[in-house]
Formats: C-alpha cells, structure tokens, sequence
C-alpha cells in the first residue's frame, strides 16, 4: 500500500505513468489532496493538465477523509499533513512526495518510507512495467519542471535507469 | 515582442532619481525601468543557476553540508540533503517498492 500526496500524484501524471502505478500498486490518498488536484487543474498549463488527468482516474484509487492536520508547518502543507495523519491511520510502506521541501519533516513524522517519484519509476521497470529507456525519459520530463532545488536532484535520479 | 501598459506606484524618491537620471542619459521613464528589471531579472536568473550548481556539487560529494548551507539556507539544505538520501538508497527503495502487492 502507497499512500500519495498532490505533487507526487502530479508528477506521477505529468511522466503519464499515473495509470499504470494505480494499476500496480494500492494507492491511497486523502479528500484534502483531491481538493488540491481539483484547485490545480483550474490551470491551464502542464500542472494543471496533470493534476485534471489524476482526477479522471479517480476510480483507481482510493480517497479517505481524514480529519485534522496536526502535521501542518511552515513546510507542510494542508495535503502533505493530511497524508502524514492517513499514513498514521494505514500504516502503508512507502509515502510518496515531490515536493523536496516537505520531504525532510515528512520522514521526521512518519513511520513510511518516504520515497520520491524517480523511485516509482525504477520500481515500475523492475516490474518488467515499464521499459528502462522510457522510465528514464520520463524522469527527463519532470527534472526539466523543476526549480533550482528540484532540477539538479531529479537529473541526478536519471542514473538509476543507467544499464 | 510587444509591450504592455502596466500600472504600478513607485516611491517619490525613486521617480524623481529616475527621472533625473533619464534627463541626463538622454532616455526616458520606460527605458529606464526597462533596463533596471532587465538587470535585476538577469540577476536573479544568474542566483539560481548559481544555487542549481551548489546542488550539484553537494550531490557529487564535492561539497560539504555546510557550504551548501551557508549559500541556500538551512531547510533547502536539508532538503536537498534528505532528497540525496533517498536517491543513494534509490535501489533498495525500488526493490522494496516493486516487492509490494
């Protein structure tokens, strides 16, 4: 079981493997990141238009309501507490994030394993799911999305689909 | 490319050193505001890059915590230093991961 936060199920959408992870895995996520998605996807630009493509699979996974967000500071937000408490509640083995800025606290208040995007993709290839190369141009895709934090670091994941 | 009539306040001061200086350089209020935003936004552009290539350093072990620290801030520091953590257990973590149910 996976619990999904907003930008790792955006990021999951703008490498178009959103599908095939909801098939693979038990994804789980939470009302408030739905509301989130929904916010998102008034945009009309590749944020937008991934987070629109996350809601019209909505019957791939599965949406609590979980109340509260005793985990919310200064960087995490509404969504990513209400997926630290969900995670409290299921007790999933991996909680997945992209945003960077969360990641340190999210792994400070949960028991998951924290994992990133990249590391969806490389589990998608060892699955015999996704070919290398693709997963590999993908990843190309979401680093060339990203701030100065985020680019260098999702360029550097690229080496995980290295053979 | 065109331009666009944008509507914005400015401190008195300002304009009048603006004005100033496009009396003397022979330019007016436009080309000077356009110059100033040029130079800031290629500034802040050159920050970042800046700031991309620390991280790459840091993510190259050429680069210590510390330095990284000083340059972007503590909490994208340990951003980025927890984001390192994950991808060098990248492996592990997708073998876990492709192990689930």
């Amino acid at each position: 079981m996976i619990v999904a936060d907003t930008s790792a199920l955006i990021s999951l959408a703008t490498a178009e493997v959103d599908e095939l992870v909801f098939a693979e895995f038990e994804v789980e996520t939470t009302r408030t990141v739905i509301r989130e998605l929904e916010d998102t996807a008034e945009y009309d630009d590749p944020h937008g238009r991934a987070a629109q493509r996350v809601l019209d699979h909505r019957a791939q996974f599965t949406v609590h309501d979980v109340a509260g967000g005793g985990f919310q500071s200064s960087r995490i937000d509404r969504g990513e507490a209400s997926c630290a408490t969900l995670a409290h509640q299921l007790e999933p083995a991996f909680l997945l994030t992209d945003d960077l800025r969360a990641l340190p606290e999210l792994q400070n208040v949960t028991a998951a394993q924290v994992a990133l995007s990249p590391i969806v993709l490389r589990a998608l290839v060892k699955r015999g799911a996704l070919e290398n190369g693709e997963a590999r141009e993908r990843l190309e895709q979401i680093a060339a999305a990203r701030d100065w934090l985020g680019a260098p670091i999702y360029r550097r994941a690229t080496r995980l689909f290295e053979e | 490319m065109g331009t666009t009539r944008v509507n914005f306040r400015l401190p008195d001061e300002l304009v009048e050193k603006a004005d100033i200086a496009a009396k003397i350089t022979h330019k007016d209020r436009t080309e000077i505001v356009t110059e100033a935003l040029r130079a800031y936004l290629d500034e802040i552009e050159d920050e970042e890059a800046f700031k991309e290539e620390l991280v790459e350093l840091y993510l190259e072990d050429e680069l210590g915590f510390e330095v990284l620290k000083a340059f972007v801030g503590r909490q994208d520091a340990e951003a980025v230093r927890a984001s390192k953590t994950v991808l060098d257990q990248g492996e592990a973590l997708a073998d876990e991961l492709a192990e689930l149910e």
